[in-house]
């Protein structure tokens, strides 16, 4: 589903990104972890198309197309969903109305008929009772004025609304407490499904507790240095990013063989 | 605004301004404020810095009303409690006033004098050029209506309806009292039914006694060359609360100057408009909070979208004088510039002299919120319709200080209207 | 927490340290102004023709030109005619050549004042051109600065020595007719500094003047030029002191800056003329007209000043960001006390794409003294990515005086940034009492407040001035809240 080839990219003329490789098949769950600086959050603004973050050199190949030419609302459309590690509090702004304007923005883009308001909140009901939300953040403005929790439970949400193809999520666990994560990540598992493919950014393996990814990739310096199945988590944990550097990817790239 | 003015004193008042048959103290009043005009303020005069008036447009005034075919365009909030003034003349009132609340044309009220009154329209404080619409708006005196709220009583909602399009300016006055403990909304509604454009001066002077309560909500959606000139006069007594919000959508030019003095302590005051502007409109808004008595509070806040090639000028003035301790002030003012040949002026000026004082002001110029924006986008919504998103929930604050929904809703879809027809959006 | 009055004005009675007169034989035109008075500065200067064409010009457009009187400033009127425009030190044809030959009494005045010119001078590796009354009479580190190509003189010697360059930029940012006390100060100026630093230089070390206003009723008319050329970096400092007097005195002074590519211009003013005294008698107009122009791409001119000073201040140190990238900032700490006024500010004119401007004004009122802040920031059409920023606090000690701010913003480019904050509020009672309660004495808190205030402002001060900057406020301040 997704094939990004020797990708580059760079912030404010800095390289953050320099040459990584990475595949994701429909179905999968990838954990993506690195120390803080190692680009983790710039591949998924990358993918999501945020202005200020430059390609220089690769490829990213989604469902056969070429993503980067894509606008980041096209990419929207094609099924592409970021739950940001900062969630953006947009005042003035109705966090329903936002969400039906985005999932209708979507269907149109995919040839479907708008769903008027009952459709739309009978599903945003039932999104909410599987997520074990409550309405009251229905009506209050996008993240304004919301917990560190309460924002990532509302990424999640939107992304049981709008059911993406591929759902990157940002460091979704950072700044949560137990309760808070073991929440994200019953929501994160139950939108697990074969058509789906997830990418999982994330500094801490506590995340993975909960969510068991098939694969599990390691980011430095702007590149995977190593790739395994879950245990590769474990190790990393055991050991610390600092271990890295002290030849540690050596290593790391014979654990995963 | 390039054209200066050019007009001279006659122009405006040639003809006598007494009217034989009108009380003595009237034509007084006339002919002394005709006698004290100095002309139309141009950029010299401060408060006219960014609103250089094109004289041509603005002529003296006379009774005879001309071709304008009056369409009074449908009302922004369905009440009972309606005033039509075509060209500043009442055309409509309500069948029946409510218990408490008195309505009646301002030249029948002049007849009778009523000592408030008379008190009311000699107080209006005039000061040289700045206040030279007032001037000769005193000098045709004559038009406009008188409205009182007895004491203790909730008059709910008057909505006023002010077609307009006479070749000469039409200048008309408002007079509200409120007695001590009295509430009242007054909904102003500046629009044609037609795209005639008008040409009105309007000056509104406001007493609150003890405890009285008024709510102020004024759409502005005349058509493109429209003038209007517009000066609210808020005599706060102890106690006293007023709440201005305004929208203008529409007008070549519009002038409004509200300004909130605090005579009693305790009092308060909000003022607060959106302004968005397209086509070569030219809106220009003066709050100011006179905070001339202790423990008074007053909030300002002020949005302006600037489309085409409009320009939108504010100017928020805070005076606390000396003595007047315990005053708090807030303002907050912001602009989004969505066109290359838009302007934005904004003058946030705090002027104290009483220490024990709380005054802050923030203003800023700029764009939409880049990371808003991508958010949006992220979850699929076009670019376009993101602005859109966002440039409302800008102006949204200033709406949601509207007290009644039916209202709040109207102004909300005014304002989603008028952003789908801005001719350009952004470049 | 008792703020009394009385208390207050008592202890704030600070009388003026620098208050004496420097008994030395003045040579000066009589009082008046006419076009033969202006020819006399002139020839008295041996000035060449079309300087004192210039001069003319500038006159003769004075006089169709009318007082401003929109500040916020309660102003005597100006007898223009009442004023000398000329005073020398005596030995005006045989002026001393090096500090050696200065008179030993005018060094005693330095002295006084604390400026040791010999050795404050040296040992802080500061070069001072002092300026007198009207003429310049000492300048040191002449050979270490032209050792590394810089010009810094007088500007009389700058007419002599380099008169292509002053002819082309003199009122090249402050034109002859830009405004009231412009266009006088153009027609009768008698002298200031020249500071010219060539491409790529970085000027060896702080470059310093010391004004002095002395004589009796003489208007001092200072001009300062500074140009950068492309590549060079220069940090001017500006001190000033005058002495105490009964009448106004008034100080109508012109600076320009210019910054070529790249260069680099720190503009800092330490200014604490005579203020009057308590009743609000004599003290110093100070009516001055200060821009630089940021003229090329990535150009940088930065002023700071400290204002503590003065009858009356009415400046307004700015920029025109016309070059690329270009970078104005202006930072100031206004202090009024007894009856000082003050309306000062910037005004930062963007021009060029993605020039950026910073803002940070700290107003302090204390007595009856009335401060405000004026500033425009304006944003042409041009100015693509322009960016400001403005911070405007305002700062009550006592109650019978007065803050405020008049801040212009106007935008006509859609890509602009324009922020601008204010606030106004009486010294904090939290603070002083926690202060207080540790046990730092009433006056110890109230600067130490003030001078946390004014942080942001005073870091920007080379070191030596930034520690004379705060003793000032100190002193200025002494007893404010009793």
């Amino acid at each position: 589903m997704l094939k990004i080839k020797e990708l580059h990219a760079s912030v404010e003329g800095k390289e953050i990104l320099k040459g990584l490789d990475l595949e994701v098949n429909a179905g999968e769950v990838h954990a993506i972890m690195g120390p803080n600086g190692s680009g983790k959050s710039t591949l998924g603004n990358v993918i999501a198309g945020r202005e200020g973050y430059e390609v220089t050199r690769g490829e990213v190949a989604y469902q056969g197309k070429n993503l980067l030419e894509l606008e980041p609302e096209e990419r929207a459309c094609e099924g592409v969903f970021l739950a940001f590690q900062y969630p953006v509090e947009i005042p003035g702004v109705n966090n329903t109305y936002f969400l039906r304007a985005a999932l209708n923005a979507q269907r149109k883009h995919r040839g479907e008929e708008p769903l008027d308001s009952v459709g739309f909140l009978r599903l945003v009901r039932e999104r909410l009772e599987v997520l074990h939300i409550g309405d009251e953040l229905l009506h209050r403005a996008v993240n304004e004025g919301f917990s560190g929790g309460e924002k990532k439970r509302n990424e999640i949400f939107q992304m049981a609304v709008l059911e993406p193809k591929l759902a990157i999520l940002d460091e979704t666990d950072s700044g949560l407490d137990i309760d808070a994560l073991k929440a994200v990540a019953e929501g994160v598992n139950q939108l697990r499904s074969p058509e789906r493919a997830i990418i999982l950014v994330t500094h801490y393996q506590r995340l993975l507790e909960y969510i068991k990814p098939d694969r599990v990739h390691v980011l430095s310096e702007g590149r995977i240095v190593a790739s395994g199945g879950p245990e590769l988590a474990l190790k990393l944990e055991e050991q610390g990013y600092t271990w890295l550097e002290d030849g540690g990817i050596a290593e790391l790239e014979q654990a995963a063989v | 605004m390039n054209r200066q003015s050019s007009l001279s004193t006659q122009d405006f008042l040639a003809h006598s301004v007494v009217r034989s048959g009108d009380p003595s103290w009237l034509n007084t009043l006339r002919q002394s404020a005709s006698d004290r005009f100095l002309g139309l303020p141009g950029r010299k005069t401060e408060q006219w810095k960014y609103t250089a008036v094109a004289a041509q447009s603005v002529r003296a005034t006379a009774d005879d009303a001309d071709t304008f075919e009056p369409r009074v365009p449908q009302p922004l909030i369905d009440t009972d409690a309606k005033v039509v003034l075509i060209n500043g003349d009442v055309s409509e009132m309500p069948g029946e006033n409510r218990d408490g609340l008195c309505v009646k044309p301002l030249a029948a009220a002049l007849q009778e004098a009523d000592q408030p009154l008379v008190d009311l329209l000699e107080s209006l404080p005039i000061d040289g050029r700045q206040h030279a619409f007032s001037q000769l708006n005193t000098a045709a005196l004559g038009q406009g209506l008188y409205i009182h709220v007895a004491a203790g009583i909730d008059a709910g909602e008057l909505l006023l309806q002010w077609p307009c399009g006479a070749e000469e300016m039409n200048h008309a006055r408002i007079c509200v009292v409120l007695e001590t403990g009295a509430r009242l909304h007054l909904v102003e509604q500046f629009e044609n039914g037609s795209q005639h454009p008008a040409k009105l001066n309007l000056v509104e002077q406001i007493e609150l006694g003890e405890g009285a309560e008024l709510f102020h909500s004024r759409l502005q959606h005349y058509p493109a060359e429209s003038l209007l000139i517009g000066r609210t006069e808020v005599r706060h007594g102890t106690s006293t609360r007023y709440s201005f919000t305004g929208m203008d959508l529409g007008a070549g030019l519009a002038r409004h100057d509200v300004r909130s003095e605090f005579a009693g302590e305790g009092a308060g005051c909000s003022l607060n408009a959106a302004v968005l502007g397209s086509g070569d409109a030219h809106v220009d808004y003066h709050f100011e909070a006179d905070h001339q008595a202790m423990n008074c509070q007053s909030g300002q806040l002020f949005r302006a979208v600037a489309g085409d090639r409009s320009k939108i000028v504010f100017n928020g003035r805070v005076h606390v004088a000396p003595g007047a301790d315990g005053s708090d002030s807030q303002q907050s003012s912001a602009g989004l510039l969505l066109s290359r040949k838009a302007e934005i002026d904004a003058k946030p000026e705090l002027e104290i002299l009483a220490d024990e004082v709380v005054a802050a002001h923030g203003a800023t110029v700029g764009q939409l919120d880049q990371a808003a924006m991508f958010y949006l986008r992220s979850r699929g919504i076009s670019e376009e319709q993101g602005r859109k998103m966002l440039t409302l929930a800008f102006c949204r604050s200033v709406i949601d200080r509207v007290p009644h929904e039916a209202l709040h809703e109207s102004l909300a879809m005014r304002l989603t209207t008028a952003m789908d027809e801005l001719e350009s959006g952004h470049e | 927490m008792s703020t009394e009055s009385g208390t207050i004005e008592k202890r704030l009675g600070q009388k003026y340290r620098h208050g004496f007169v420097t008994d030395i034989d003045a040579d000066t035109v009589p009082p008046g102004l006419s076009e033969d008075v202006i020819a006399l500065i002139s020839a008295k200067k041996n000035e060449p023709q079309w300087l004192l064409d210039w001069r003319l010009e500038a006159y003769r457009h004075w006089l169709t030109m009318e007082q401003p009187d929109w500040a916020r400033l309660d102003i005597e009127p100006i007898d223009f005619q009442a004023i000398s425009y000329f005073s020398a030190p005596k030995s005006d044809k045989d002026r001393p050549q090096s500090l050696d030959e200065v008179d030993p009494k005018l060094l005693e005045t330095y002295d006084k004042l604390g400026v040791p010119l010999h050795e404050r001078a040296r040992l802080a590796g500061v070069a001072v051109d002092a300026v007198f009354d009207s003429v310049s009479v000492g300048t040191t580190f002449k050979k270490e600065l032209a050792r590394a190509g810089v010009i810094f003189c007088s500007f009389s010697e700058a007419v002599e020595e380099h008169p292509d360059l002053v002819r082309q930029y003199l009122g090249s940012v402050v034109p002859q007719r830009d405004n009231f006390f412009a266009a006088l100060n153009s027609a009768v100026f008698t002298d200031g500094s020249f500071v010219f630093i060539p491409r790529g230089v970085r000027c060896p070390m702080e470059l310093s003047t010391y004004f002095r206003i002395n004589a009796l009723n003489t208007g001092q008319f200072e001009r300062t030029l500074i140009i950068a050329e492309a590549g060079s970096h220069v940090s001017y400092l500006e001190g000033c002191t005058a002495p105490m007097r009964d009448e106004n005195q008034l100080h109508a002074a012109v600076v320009e800056l210019v910054a070529l590519e790249s260069a680099n211009i720190k503009y800092s003013t330490v200014q604490n003329w005579y203020p009057g005294d308590e009743e609000g008698k004599g003290g110093i107009y100070n009516f001055v007209t200060k821009r630089g122009m940021c003229k090329e791409a990535d150009s940088r001119i930065s002023w700071t000043q400290v204002e503590t000073g003065s009858a009356i201040t009415w400046k307004y140190p700015s920029c025109i960001l016309r070059g690329e990238n270009s970078v104005g900032e202006f930072y100031s700490v206004a202090l009024t006390n007894n009856y000082q006024q003050a309306d000062t500010g910037t005004k930062m004119i963007h021009i060029g794409k993605n020039t950026r401007s910073t803002i940070i004004s700290k107003g302090i009122s204390a007595g009856r003294g009335q401060n405000a802040y004026r500033g425009l920031v304006k944003v042409l059409p041009t100015a693509a990515n322009a960016r400001n920023f403005t911070q405007c606090d305002s700062m009550l000690i006592g109650k019978h005086c007065g803050a405020h701010t008049f801040p212009y913003i106007e935008v006509k480019n859609p890509t602009a940034k324009v922020e601008h904050e204010a606030t106004t509020s009486r010294i904090g009672e939290d603070q002083l009492f926690y202060c207080l309660q540790r046990g730092i004495s009433e006056e110890d808190a109230v600067s130490m407040i003030v001078d946390g205030f004014c942080k942001q402002v005073f870091r920007e001060l080379p070191m030596e001035f930034a520690v004379e900057a705060k003793a000032l406020l100190e002193v200025s301040l002494e007893g404010a809240v009793g």
